[in-house]
């Protein structure tokens, strides 16, 4: 009985003092992910790459001043934080990162969105890939109509 | 028949409001949500009774829930406990997003349940159905089936997650 009592002195207090001491998750804890605007080029590969269809991605408006913006949604309240879509995303815009205290009381609350806004000049690196893809998407669905009419 | 005047007609009213507390008499600000939340933390102030109910969840959030009753998460140190009937709750903590066999259960469970309660959704499934949110099986979310105060997202969510949620039920957290 003495070697308990020895043991447990030893051993000390091992309870944690959250919350009234902030504490931060370990490396590598699949916490909150993080979404970068200006390395997100609006692939969707995180859309794929999502379990739950927790991101959206949208093209803003056919016109006005939104046009060529896109916004990424992330509903945290579908998200599992399995880091498939930090996996898939290539430009790394979308990375894990370790923020655990997400409790909110409204759903509204747990929608993270990211506007990717276009600039003129094109310095944008993102954007100008996507700008690629979506005219090589257009010109092919062209070709697909020609073909059609031409049947 | 005594004449009742105005005046104390609207005491009594606000009295009866008082005593029964079923938020649906409009009185005393008892019907607000306002009004419920500051009954809640003067009957709630000094302990919460948290009943469980697994309806129909993978068992992740159960055992991190399970943890929080282990000597390093410890909520019974401020002031948590579970119990073992909803008699006897002031929480409701639901995993899972609602199976057909068990939304019967987590229903009757509801209904037996005093006043003031909170529901908290705990884990994705509870929030908003997860990666199932398409079954057949599922009703989505707990939020399809009762009102819910709280959404712990997590998949599971770690301890320290759902003691801020709880903090954050109670109004006692930073945010």
């Amino acid at each position: 009985m003495l070697r308990i009592f020895k043991k447990s002195l030893l051993t000390g207090v091992v309870t944690s003092r959250y919350p009234a001491v902030p504490e931060q998750a370990a490396v590598g804890f699949r916490g909150k992910p993080e979404l970068d605007s200006k390395r997100c080029n609006a692939c969707g590969a995180c859309v794929q790459a999502c379990p739950s269809g927790a991101i959206r991605v949208e093209e803003a408006s056919c016109s006005g001043d939104d046009r060529g913006n896109y916004r990424l949604e992330l509903s945290l309240d579908y998200c599992v934080f399995c880091g498939a879509c930090a996996e898939a995303c290539s430009p790394g815009a979308i990375v894990l990162g370790r923020e655990f205290e997400l409790a909110a009381r409204d759903r509204a609350d747990l929608q993270l969105g990211m506007w990717i806004n276009k600039s003129t000049d094109g310095k944008d690196a993102g954007l100008a890939v996507n700008k690629a893809v979506r005219e090589s998407a257009e010109s092919q669905r062209e070709r697909g109509e020609q073909g059609e009419q031409g049947e | 028949m005594s004449k009742v005047s105005k005046a104390e007609y609207k005491q009594a009213e606000t009295v009866a409001s008082n005593l029964d507390g079923a938020g649906e008499l409009d009185g005393a600000g008892m019907a607000s949500k306002a009004g419920r939340w500051e009954r809640m933390k003067r009957v709630l102030a000094k302990s919460v009774h948290i009943r469980h109910v697994d309806a129909g969840s993978c068992n992740g959030c159960d055992w991190e829930m399970n943890h929080l009753l282990n000597p390093i998460y410890d909520i019974q140190r401020l002031g948590f406990d579970f119990v073992a009937s909803p008699r006897h709750a002031d929480f409701l903590m639901v995993t899972g997003g609602v199976t057909r066999n068990l939304e019967a259960a987590l229903r009757k469970t509801y209904a037996a349940t005093p006043e003031p309660r909170v529901v908290v959704a705990v884990g994705s499934c509870a929030c908003s159905g997860g990666v199932f949110q398409d079954s057949y099986a599922l009703a989505g979310g707990v939020d399809k089936i009762l009102p819910v105060q709280v959404y712990i997202p997590g998949c599971p969510p770690r301890p320290q997650a759902l003691i801020h949620g709880l903090m954050l039920a109670l109004d006692k957290a930073g945010c």
